[in-house]
C-alpha cells in the first residue's frame, strides 16, 4: 500500500486532486450547458478545493484521523527522527517548530521584497520594476508578512510553550493542531503562485471594486487568505479550550502565566474576527466567479460593505498581532527583572479590555472611505478609549521594571525594546485615530511608519524576545549570547532609523503604495532606503546564530534563566510526554526573591490509591 | 414546568417540536399580516430568538457544558 | 461532578468534555460568519426583498424543524441504547435533509430574479452557504450512520452521532434566522 504519511503523499494526492477538481468543475459546466467548460478562476477554485483535501489525506491525515470517520483503525505519528517533522504529526512539541521554521522563512522571503520595495523607491522614477510589478512586490510583502504576524508567535511559541506552561502533556486537540499546520503550505503555495498568473495589484487589504475586475491572481489570495483563516480559528480554538481544561492541578486562572493570558485572549479574537476577513474576500470570490453583485455600484452593490466587513477582521487583526508580543515582553520582563510582577490582575484586565474593545473600532480606518459622517465621532471615541487598556500593559511593565534587579540578557533587551517601540507607534497612532489628523495623513508614509512600529516594534521584537528566551528550551542548544546582543542593536537602530524617518515623507503628503514619487521627497526617501538595508541586513546575524547555534551551540541545561515557570522545570527539549511526572502547581509564577513556596511541584506518583503522601519532589524554582 | 420535566427524554423533544411549530406558523401569519415594518422586523427578530434559544437548550443541550452529567 | 472524584487530571481531560466546548466554540465562530452574512444583506437591501415563494420556503422550514426532531430522537435512543432506532431516525433525517436542499435547488431554479440583483447576490450567498452546511451536514450523518451501522457506538460511548447531531441543529438554528430575514421581513 502507498505510505500516504509524508509531504511526498501530500504533494502527489494535492496534485491530482487539483486536476480532479478542474475537471469536475468543467464536466459540470458541460452538463449545465454553458458554453464554455473552461472559465480559469472557476475551474482553479473548485480544482484548490480538491486539492486542499488531497493534501491534507496525502500529508498523514487520513492514516491518522480519516480512517476514523469511516469506523476503521488509524495510525499513531512517527516519534523519532526528522521524518517526523514533515509529516502529520500531533505532538505540539514537532508543530511549534514546524511553524516557527515555516515562518522564518517566510518572514525572510517578505523582508527580501521590502528590501526590493525599498531598492526601487531610493531614488525617484521607475528603476527596476514596472509598476505592475512593485503592485506586485507590496502586495505580496504586506500579506505575507501580516501572515507572519498573526501566526508566528501563536503558532510557533504558542504551540511550544502554552502546553508546558500549563503542565499539559499536549494540546487538547493535538490532531486538529496538526491540521492547522498543514493548511499553512497550500496557503503559502497559492500566494507565492500569484505573480505568475496576473500578479497582485490590490495590496493586502483587496479592496474592491479593483480586486473583483483584476486578474486570476486575486482568486489564488482570495482562497490562500480564506484557508489560512481556517488555519486561526481552528487554531484559536484549540488553545482557549486547552488553556480552560488542561491546566495542572493547581494552576488557578489567578496563577497563569502572562503569556497563557495573552494567548487566551488573542485566541478569542482570533475565533470571533478572522472570519470577517474570510467573509469579505468570499465575497468578493462570488463577485468574481459567481458573477454576483455585492461590490457592484451599477447593480445597487456597495463597495463599501467590503471596507466594513474586512475592517472588522483587520483591526481587531492587529492586536491578534501585537497581544501575543506584549505576552512575551510582559513575561521576559518579569523574569529578568527578578521581582514580583507589578499588577499582574491589572495586566490581565487590560488585555480583557482590549479584547472587548477591539471589535468596536474598525471604521477608524474609514474615515475618508465616505461612510457617514455621524460615525466618525464614535469611532474616534472608541479608538482613542483602547489606548487605555493599552497604558495600564505599558504601567505594568513599567512598574516590574522599577527597582528590580536587571538581567539585560538578549531577551530581556528585545522585550524592553518592545516597550520602548510601542509607546512610539501608540502615539503616532493618536493622529491616526483623530479625524481631523487622519484626514491629511492618511493613506500616507505616515501610516506606513506607524504600523510598522506597531507591529514590528511591538510584535516582531517580541517573536525575537520569545525566539531567544525559548531557544534553548526548543533546540536544547544554547544561542551565541554576543552575536545575539550584536542582532539587537543593530536591528534597534535599524528598525528605527528606517521608520522614525519614514513619518517625515508621510507629514508632507507623500503617498503609500505608488511605485514612483514626486523629485522633492527623494532625500529623505533614500535615507529611509539606506537605513532599511541596515535593518534587513541585521538579520541574517540573526540567521546566523539560530542556524549555527542549533547545529553546533553548547548543550543547554534545563533551567538557563532560572525561571520558575513550569516549562523550564523539565528537561530541554522537554521528553514527549513533557513532564516525568505530572506537576502541582503550587504557587504564583513571579513571586521572585520572596519566601513562597515554588510554582510548581512534581509529587512522585503514590502506588496507594488512597492517602498516599508522596510529599512535594524536587524540581521547584 | 413541574408537568414538563416529569415527561421522558423522548416526549420532551417532541413537546418542544409542537412549540417550535406553532412559533413557525404564528410567525409566517403574523409577518405576512402586518403592515408596519418597524413591528414586523421586531416580531420576527424575538420569534427567531426564542426559537433558537429552544433548539439550543433542548436540541443542542447547551447545559451541558456547564453540568457534567456524564457520570451516569 | 462530585459524583466520581478521582484524581484531578481525570475530570479535566474527559475528551468528551473537550469535544463538547471545542464544538460549541466552533459553532460561535460559524455563527460569526453567518451572522456578517446577515448584516451584509441588511446593509445592502434593507428590509426590501423581491418575490419568492412563501408557500415552498415554509414547506422547506418546516421539513428542516421536522429533521431536527428526528436528529434529537436518533441522539436521545442512543443514550438509551436503542441503536436499531438510532439508525432508523439517523435515515430519516438523511431524509429530509436531502428534500430541504433540493427544496432549495428549487427554489433557486424558478427565482424570479438573477444573481446580478442584489437581492438575487445575497438570496443565492446565504442560502447557498446555509445549503453547503445541509450538504455537509448530511454527509456527515451518513457517516455516522455508517459507524452505527457496524455497532461501534454504545449508550455511553456515541460522541459520533451527538456532535454530527449538535452540527446538524446549528444548522437549523441558523435557518431559524436566515428564513424571516430572506421570506418574511418585507411582505
Amino acid at each position: 500500500m502507498l505510505r500516504l504519511n509524508s509531504v511526498f503523499g501530500g504533494l502527489g494526492l494535492g496534485l491530482m486532486g487539483f486536476y480532479l477538481g478542474m475537471a469536475v468543475a468543467a464536466l459540470l459546466r458541460w452538463a449545465f450547458g454553458y458554453p464554455e467548460v473552461w472559465e480559469r478562476d472557476l475551474n482553479v477554485s473548485v480544482g484548490y478545493c480538491f486539492g486542499l483535501i488531497g493534501w491534507l489525506m496525502g500529508v498523514g491525515m487520513w492514516g491518522r484521523w480519516g480512517r476514523e470517520w469511516f469506523g476503521l483503525k488509524t495510525y499513531p505519528s512517527p516519534t523519532k527522527g526528522w521524518a517526523r517533522y514533515f509529516t502529520f504529526n500531533t505532538d505540539h512539541k514537532v508543530i511549534g517548530i514546524q511553524y516557527g521554521v515555516t515562518f522564518l522563512i517566510v518572514f525572510l522571503l517578505a523582508g527580501s521584497l521590502a528590501m526590493l520595495i525599498r531598492a526601487e523607491l531610493a531614488v525617484n522614477e521607475l528603476q527596476f520594476f514596472s509598476k505592475a510589478q512593485y503592485n506586485s512586490l507590496m502586495s505580496m510583502h504586506g500579506i505575507l508578512m501580516v501572515a507572519v504576524a498573526v501566526a508566528s508567535v501563536i503558532g510557533a511559541l504558542g504551540n511550544y510553550v502554552v502546553p508546558l506552561m500549563i503542565g499539559a502533556e499536549d494540546m487538547a486537540f493535538p490532531r486538529l493542531n496538526a491540521l492547522t499546520f498543514w493548511l499553512v503550505p497550500p496557503t503559502a503555495v497559492m500566494l507565492l503562485a500569484t505573480p505568475f498568473v496576473g500578479g497582485l495589484e490590490t495590496g493586502w487589504t483587496a479592496y474592491p471594486p479593483l480586486s473583483v475586475v483584476t486578474q486570476t491572481g486575486q482568486t489564488f489570495f482570495n482562497l490562500a487568505i480564506i484557508t489560512f483563516g481556517l488555519t486561526s480559528i481552528l487554531g484559536a480554538l484549540n488553545f482557549i479550550v486547552t488553556i480552560i481544561y488542561m491546566r495542572a492541578p493547581g494552576l488557578t486562572w489567578g496563577r497563569l502565566p502572562v503569556f497563557v493570558w495573552a494567548m487566551f485572549v488573542t485566541s478569542w479574537l482570533a475565533l470571533l474576527y478572522t472570519q470577517g476577513f474570510a467573509v469579505a474576500l468570499l465575497m468578493v470570490t462570488l463577485d468574481r466567479v459567481g458573477g454576483m453583485s455585492f461590490f457592484d455600484a451599477a447593480n445597487g452593490g456597495d463597495p463599501l460593505l467590503y471596507q466594513h466587513v474586512f475592517w472588522f477582521y483587520s483591526h481587531p487583526a492587529v492586536y491578534i498581532m501585537v497581544i501575543p508580543g506584549f505576552g512575551i515582553a510582559l513575561e521576559v520582563i518579569a523574569h529578568f527583572s527578578r521581582k514580583p510582577f507589578y499588577a499582574y490582575r491589572y495586566a490581565v484586565g487590560a488585555f480583557m479590555g482590549i479584547l472587548g474593545l477591539s471589535g468596536i473600532v474598525w471604521a477608524h480606518h474609514m474615515f475618508t472611505s465616505g461612510m457617514p459622517n455621524y460615525l466618525h465621532g464614535p469611532f474616534l471615541m472608541m479608538t482613542e478609549a483602547i489606548s487605555i487598556p493599552t497604558g495600564l500593559i505599558f504601567l505594568c511593565a513599567l512598574g516590574t521594571i522599577w527597582m528590580g534587579r536587571l538581567w539585560l540578557t538578549t531577551p530581556m533587551l528585545f522585550a524592553i525594546a518592545v516597550i520602548f517601540n510601542f509607546a512610539c507607534g501608540g502615539v503616532t497612532g493618536i493622529f491616526l485615530a483623530d479625524v481631523p489628523t487622519d484626514i491629511h495623513l492618511h493613506d500616507t508614509y505616515f501610516v506606513v511608519a506607524h504600523f510598522h512600529y506597531t507591529i514590528v516594534g511591538g510584535e516582531i521584537f517580541g517573536l525575537f524576545a520569545g525566539l531567544y528566551y525559548w531557544f534553548p528550551k526548543m533546540t536544547g542548544r544554547m544561542y551565541n549570547e554576543r552575536l545575539a546582543k550584536l542582532h539587537f542593536w543593530w536591528m534597534f537602530i535599524g528598525f528605527n532609523i528606517t521608520f522614525f524617518v519614514m513619518h517625515w515623507p508621510g507629514i508632507q503628503g507623500m503617498n503609500r503604495r505608488i511605485a514612483d514619487y514626486p523629485e522633492a521627497y527623494q532625500p529623505v526617501n533614500l535615507a529611509v532606503s539606506l537605513s532599511a538595508f541596515l535593518l534587513g541586513a541585521s538579520f541574517l546575524v540573526f540567521f546566523y546564530n539560530m542556524i549555527n547555534s542549533w547545529i553546533r551551540g553548547p548543550i543547554a541545561e534545563a533551567n538557563p534563566w532560572h525561571a520558575r515557570t513550569l516549562e523550564w522545570q523539565t528537561s530541554s527539549p522537554p521528553p514527549l510526554e513533557n513532564f516525568s511526572s505530572p506537576p502541582r502547581v503550587t504557587g504564583n509564577p513571579y513571586d521572585y526573591g520572596l519566601p513562597k513556596p515554588p510554582h510548581a511541584t512534581f509529587p512522585q506518583v503514590a502506588p496507594a490509591p488512597a492517602g498516599g503522601g508522596g510529599g512535594g519532589g524536587g524540581g521547584g524554582g | 414546568m413541574g408537568a414538563f420535566n416529569s415527561l421522558g427524554a423522548f416526549q420532551k423533544g417532541y413537546v418542544v417540536a409542537v412549540f417550535l411549530a406553532i412559533v413557525t406558523i404564528a410567525e409566517y401569519f403574523f409577518a405576512v399580516g402586518l403592515a408596519n415594518d418597524q413591528a414586523r422586523f421586531l416580531g420576527l427578530a424575538a420569534a427567531a430568538l426564542v426559537k433558537a434559544w429552544l433548539i439550543v437548550w433542548y436540541f443542542m443541550h447547551v447545559y451541558r457544558i456547564w453540568r457534567a452529567e456524564e457520570a451516569h | 461532578m462530585a459524583v466520581h472524584a478521582p484524581a484531578e487530571h481525570a475530570a479535566h481531560h474527559n475528551p468528551l468534555v473537550l469535544n463538547r466546548v471545542g464544538l460549541w466554540l466552533f459553532f460561535f465562530s460559524e455563527s460569526v460568519i453567518f451572522g456578517l452574512l446577515l448584516s451584509s444583506r441588511f446593509f445592502l437591501e434593507g428590509i426590501h426583498q423581491d418575490h419568492v415563494d412563501q408557500v415552498l420556503g415554509l414547506v422547506i422550514t418546516i421539513v428542516l424543524l421536522l429533521s431536527s426532531v428526528t436528529a434529537f430522537t436518533a441522539e436521545t435512543a442512543m443514550e438509551k441504547g436503542n441503536s436499531k432506532l438510532c439508525s432508523q431516525m439517523l435515515l430519516l433525517t438523511i431524509l429530509l435533509g436531502i428534500i430541504f436542499a433540493g427544496g432549495v435547488a428549487y427554489e433557486w431554479k424558478t427565482a424570479h430574479f438573477t444573481r446580478e440583483e442584489v437581492f438575487g447576490t445575497v438570496f443565492f450567498t446565504m442560502t447557498g452557504i446555509h445549503a453547503s452546511h445541509v450538504v455537509s451536514g448530511i454527509v456527515f450523518l451518513a457517516m455516522a450512520w455508517n459507524i452505527a451501522r457496524k455497532g461501534r457506538f454504545t449508550s455511553k460511548s456515541h460522541w459520533g452521532i451527538s456532535g454530527t447531531v449538535m452540527y446538524w441543529h446549528f444548522v437549523d438554528v441558523v435557518w431559524v434566522f436566515f428564513y424571516p430575514a430572506l421570506y418574511l421581513v418585507d411582505s
